[in-house]
């Protein structure tokens, strides 16, 4: 009996580490041929350490793309839209959640169905409108179009729900006006939900390809994600010693911000997107 | 009652204020090209020309000539099957792996979850060089072992199963999450009075654990119906579609289509909207009679 829990338990870890090794792989492949030249990259006996090493890759890029610029501007557009983003969807969270008045439902519905509308069918019109208005290569056309998500503001409005309503009257007695029990009652009792939406919406529009892609004509004008798509040499070739570098600085960013943030990003699809 | 219908009033306005720039945003980018892209489905226009109407013409086209459509319509239809079976497979195997909260499993699950979180088209590349023919990763793995890999990207037989495959490590990470949530939920009680019974963990997976993640069966399904539906980024960054139309699906047909013909783009974009529309409301009526709490 003993042994076969032991025997057990190690092709657990066994399958374990297969499963880790899985999904890890392609990153160890990505950092491993950031370091070494276009050469080794390409050379057809495998070696799972690079073969001399060096940032040689990363200076290269640096001095041959705005990759410094790309990295500005995803940041800049992810930073702006949540900022946007949270503000606008907390307060119509917290309307739908708390208050009473004419035409609830039919907000309500708004928000669903907005909800179920994926960019891909909108994203030709919305595209047009942007022509139309001068917005192509300007941050607004990057930001202002994904500075609101219908899923965010559900989310939010589930989560505002569960707090008793007995502590906002609470604080309306004691002479709290609306804006005021949102912000000493509400904020402070969803942190987790908050802390999720943001960093839900960090991976989303950090990661996002269609829209920028399309609403970013010039080089300057992109970021990191659709920069990184165009690297080609003419030819049809790949410059591989450069995508890879650039790969990982698209990548850092987010990983780190999962290592340290982890539960708010797992917390959002077991609880929030599970009951959608 | 005269305060009652005061506050009321201040209730509503103070409502609408707080509503006001959500609703801006929602129908200025959400509602309105919503509105628009049925209306630009009836019109043949390429941005530089006049907009002529030609009512359901497009749709005829699509559905009846438009052999690369019709293309897009298998292949998306191909690639969702496929990745379906491979990704709830792998995720509930995953989830079942990893669902005790020791050491081992959380940091399991952390590991499936990076896929998640990077940019889908910065990892697409990086597969693109793993599945290089020639210096790639798996086919120097292949002649290592005295075999001969496939042409994969290049190979218009294969290419969308290789995208698929991409996507299936890209995603699996975030359905094994879900799943083991779902998990967490089953009554320990339940388990406990199958092992009295002498139920083994095969019979108590299809007795017991299966049936009982039906509502988590659901929701993952149709997230990964819907989600199916709209690929797009990774193949257009790893294939461009091709080669020919092997990778072209829905999404990556609209999107190729923006420039030069919006009539089109747009009708197809409303055949995407009809689908997704179709699985939610699926969704809605399904989900009723299987959720077992909520």
């Amino acid at each position: 009996m003993r042994k076969k829990t032991v025997l057990l338990h190690s092709s657990k870890v066994l399958i374990l580490l297969l499963a880790s090794l899985f999904s890890l792989f392609p990153f160890l492949i990505m950092l491993k041929s950031s370091l070494e030249p276009y050469t080794s990259i390409v050379s057809l006996d495998f070696h799972m350490l690079p073969q001399n090493p060096s940032l040689n890759n990363y200076i290269d890029v640096c001095k041959n793309y705005p990759i410094l610029r790309w990295f500005f501007n995803s940041s800049f557009v992810a930073a702006t839209a949540i900022v946007i983003n949270m503000v606008v969807d907390i307060f119509a969270a917290y309307t739908l959640a708390r208050i009473e008045y004419p035409g609830k439902k039919a907000t309500n519905t708004m928000v669903l169905c907005a909800q179920i509308v994926p960019v891909q069918v909108i994203v030709v019109p919305l595209y047009l409108m942007m022509v139309q208005w001068n917005w192509v290569d300007t941050y607004r056309g990057l930001i202002l179009p994904v500075a609101i998500s219908p899923f965010i503001i559900f989310f939010l409005k589930q989560s505002f729900m569960q707090i008793p309503r007995a502590l906002d009257e609470a604080a309306m007695i004691d002479g709290c006006s609306r804006v005021g029990v949102l912000r000493n009652v509400i904020l402070p009792n969803s942190m987790p939900a908050l802390g999720t939406s943001v960093v839900l919406k960090f991976m989303w529009i950090w990661g996002d390809y269609m829209w920028p892609s399309l609403v970013s004509k010039s080089t300057e004008m992109r970021t990191l994600p659709v920069a990184v798509a165009t690297f080609q040499r003419a030819g049809g070739t790949y410059p591989w010693e450069l995508i890879m570098p650039a790969a990982v600085l698209s990548s850092i960013p987010i990983i780190l911000l999962f290592l340290f943030l982890q539960k708010y990003f797992i917390a959002g699809f077991t609880d929030g997107a599970v009951k959608g | 009652m005269l305060q009652m219908t005061k506050t009321r009033k201040k209730d509503a306005i103070e409502a609408y204020a707080m509503l006001l720039p959500a609703a801006i945003l929602l129908i200025l980018f959400m509602l309105w090209p919503m509105i628009n892209s049925v209306y630009y489905g009836l019109f043949k226009w390429n941005l530089v020309g006049d907009k002529v109407f030609v009512g359901l013409d497009n749709f005829r086209f699509m559905f009846l000539q438009d052999k690369s459509f019709q293309r897009a319509l298998f292949n998306t239809v191909g690639y969702t099957v496929l990745n379906m079976l491979l990704t709830l497979t792998l995720s509930l195997g995953c989830a079942l792996l990893f669902e005790k909260t020791n050491k081992l499993s959380v940091a399991g699950r952390c590991i499936a979850f990076i896929p998640v979180v990077v940019p889908i088209t910065v990892m697409g590349m990086v597969w693109k060089m793993i599945y290089e023919p020639q210096f790639g990763i798996i086919n120097q793995a292949v002649s290592a072992l005295g075999g001969q890999g496939p042409q994969w990207l290049y190979d218009s037989n294969i290419a969308l199963v290789a995208v698929v495959i991409f996507n299936v490590w890209k995603e699996f990470g975030l359905y094994t999450i879900i799943f083991i949530g779902g998990l967490h939920k089953i009554p320990k009680e339940l388990y406990e009075s199958a092992s009295i019974d002498g139920s083994g963990p095969w019979r108590t997976f299809w007795t017991i654990t299966l049936p009982m993640l039906r509502p988590i069966m659901y929701f993952a399904t149709t997230i990964l119906l819907i989600n199916s539906f709209k690929a797009f980024d990774h193949i257009w960054v790893m294939t461009g579609g091709g080669p020919g139309n092997a990778t072209t699906t829905l999404v990556t047909y609209i999107y190729s289509k923006v420039f030069d013909n919006v009539g089109l783009a747009s009708a197809a974009s409303f055949v995407l909207f009809a689908i997704v529309l179709l699985i939610t409301l699926i969704k809605a009526h399904v989900g009723k009679d299987g959720e077992v709490d909520a």
